[in-house]
């Protein structure tokens, strides 16, 4: 690529990204400290990296996931060890385990919990009629046995999309802006993260990611990007 | 601009090769060699990666089957039919109420409960499992996504183009060629799939014309269904353009057509089908029921009642199918069919219970409470035994 292409680029991705990368929900800015440093379980992350391709189709790149998803759990270790906080990974139990059909189940309610909370907790959605503005979600007592499975306080769930452009969406991109002023989607970074009190069940905190920046396939990166995912984590 | 709804539409349809979707090494990809890997820095890693998720959930979905002897059936097939790439695939069988079965690029095969009652013999299946294993060995999920991506970056800068000469039509046209492009690749990786999964019927011992068979039904159903009487001609056209397979019709022909020319099986094809359905095909019938495609469901009933082995699980349905659509007469015909059941083999039941209740409502208590008896003596452990008890003690 030629210099004045690189700086026409770096402009327009200046232009693109948005002000406001995340924004958080929550009902505490507190752990609860009964434990010195309290237990935080990383259920299993929901982590794709991929690159958009020059007509628009974004294709999952397993290298790149793979070392995303590694780069995420030392970074996430290393943040939580600053808040004083234990990091700790659930481990996936056997299909005849008595126990792995509940905590399946919660994993996948969280999913949806998640799924309704990104569409309809923050503005400009206009928010639940039942939830009359409050943030109260839970996922019910059954966390308390994933507690006591693993003697964690806490579980994060994870939740990343993370896409780069090609070389051939990139001279897409430019010769749309060169031509039409126009600017076509590049690569995003898109997410959240959220964390459950698994004594009460309730999601105390929930932060959502959403930005044109943002890479996780090296570490210093990927640091950059989970401190901006747990933007105002409770400590 | 690009038309984004219209990439990611293509892009949902890309991953899975389906039998209702997918044929030809014409695709310029090697076919794979038993045990293998793609290299985790190319394209295919990305998508066995997708395919790995997709099969971590059905192994915990509720819609997986998990009775052993219809799995023990499907998995011996596979073996027959897959031979040396037996080890690399892991076919499930899922509760979807659909004529379709699926191969993903990881080598997971789906079998849909909608294929296993609409399959007459083991032969039937077996053709169908052995198209499947096809788009598996023949890599075509690969190939219809790099196939997509270069024609949705033509389009891309083609659009461009287009919409920098002021020209509109352009922009449209380009992306309807790119769409009728991927499907038509489709369209010949399917061939691809009938054609070599031939071969792989016949070399396993099975009945060949039972291809060319299973098409011919899943046609009759359709025709009962009254499906293309409805559709203008124009309306095809455009459906044939964007189909990802080939119209059923050309698909019969070309499998009959080799039928004719292979050699007979020199021992009968074995036939275990039936057997290994037992368990679930109960369910599976109901499941069409909840379809809410009267004309074709009962079509599929009366075909199966021909020779069915468990005709009142049969009568069942059609009694459940014809109680649900509930429109003037359907509640006599629907207890009619619940009294044949009844006195049918392999009668569920649910039957008894089904007349019990109708009768009771009709107030013709004495025989109500006939039924209840003979429910309760099919189901002595029925969970609503005690709700039986205290009708039959009013």
């Amino acid at each position: 690529m030629t210099k004045p292409f690189r700086l026409a680029l770096a402009v327009l991705l200046a232009l693109s990204v948005n002000a406001c990368a995340t924004r958080t929900l929550s009902t505490t800015d507190k752990l609860s400290r009964e434990v010195a440093q309290p237990k935080i379980l990383l259920m299993p992350a929901d982590i794709e990296l991929s690159e958009l391709t020059a007509g628009g189709l974004t294709e999952l790149n397993a290298e790149w996931t793979l070392t995303g998803q590694r780069n995420l759990k030392t970074a996430l270790n290393d943040h939580l060890a600053k808040l004083n906080a234990r990091f700790s990974e659930y481990q996936t139990l056997a299909q005849d385990d008595p126990r792995h059909d509940t905590f399946l189940q919660l994993q996948k309610l969280h999913g949806v919990t998640g799924v309704n909370i990104r569409t309809y907790a923050f503005p400009p959605a206009p928010g639940l009629p039942g939830k009359e503005g409050k943030f109260n979600w839970a996922l019910g007592p059954a966390t308390s046995m994933l507690a006591e499975s693993t003697d964690a306080q806490y579980a994060l769930f994870v939740w990343l999309r993370d896409s780069y452009t090609s070389s051939g969406r990139r001279a897409m991109q430019i010769a749309a802006s060169l031509l039409f002023g126009v600017q076509l989607q590049g690569g995003q970074q898109i997410g959240y993260a959220s964390l459950v009190d698994l004594k009460t069940g309730e999601i105390v905190w929930f932060n959502l990611l959403a930005r044109e920046s943002g890479d996780l396939r090296d570490l210093a990166s990927a640091r950059e990007s989970v401190d901006t995912l747990l933007t105002g984590l409770p400590k | 601009m690009i038309a984004r709804p219209f990439l990611s539409l293509v892009a949902a349809a890309l991953l899975a090769g389906c039998v209702t979707h997918e044929t030809g090494s014409a695709t310029g990809i090697a076919t794979v060699s038993p045990g293998y890997k793609p290299d985790v820095k190319t394209d295919e890693a990305g998508i066995w990666l997708t395919a790995d998720k997709a099969e971590a959930e059905l192994l915990d979905s509720a819609n997986r089957v998990r009775d052993p002897a219809i799995n023990a059936l499907v998995s011996d097939m596979v073996c027959k039919l897959a031979a040396e790439h037996c080890g690399d695939l892991r076919p499930y069988v899922v509760r979807l109420p659909h004529f379709n079965a699926t191969a993903s690029p990881n080598g997971s095969i789906s079998i849909w409960s909608g294929l296993l009652i609409r399959a007459r013999t083991e032969s039937e299946l077996a053709a169908v499992i052995g198209h499947e294993i096809t788009h598996y060995t023949r890599r075509h999920s690969l190939a219809r996504i790099r196939n997509a991506r270069d024609n949705t970056d033509v389009a891309a800068i083609f659009t461009l183009l287009g919409a920098a000469a002021g020209m509109p039509q352009v922009v449209q046209l380009t992306n309807v060629i790119a769409v009728g492009n991927i499907q038509a690749f489709s369209r010949d990786n399917e061939r691809e799939s009938d054609a070599e999964g031939f071969n792989r019927l016949v070399k396993a011992g099975y009945e060949p014309a039972a291809a060319a068979d299973v098409w011919k039904r899943i046609l009759d159903l359709r025709k009962a269904k009254r499906e293309f009487e409805y559709e203008s001609y124009e309306d095809r056209s455009v459906r044939l353009f964007v189909a990802s397979h080939p119209p059923t019709e050309e698909r019969e022909k070309s499998l009959r057509e080799l039928a004719e020319k292979a050699a007979k099986p020199t021992t009968p094809p074995p036939d275990r089908l039936r057997q290994a359905l037992a368990g679930v095909r109960l369910d599976f019938l109901l499941d069409e029921v909840k379809l809410g495609q009267f004309r074709e469901s009962k079509a599929l009933f009366e075909l199966l009642l021909k020779d069915d082995p468990l005709p009142g699980q049969i009568h069942y349905a059609l009694g459940e199918l014809y109680r649900k659509r509930a429109k003037e007469d359907d509640e006599l015909v629907a207890l009619s069919h619940f009294h044949q059941a009844c006195e049918a083999v392999g009668a569920p039941p649910e039957a008894f219970r089904m007349v019990g209740t109708m009768r009771w409502r009709r107030g013709e208590t004495e025989q109500a409470k006939e039924y209840f008896r003979r429910y309760l003596n099919a189901a002595p452990n029925a969970g609503d035994r005690d709700l039986i008890t205290h009708y039959l003690g009013s």
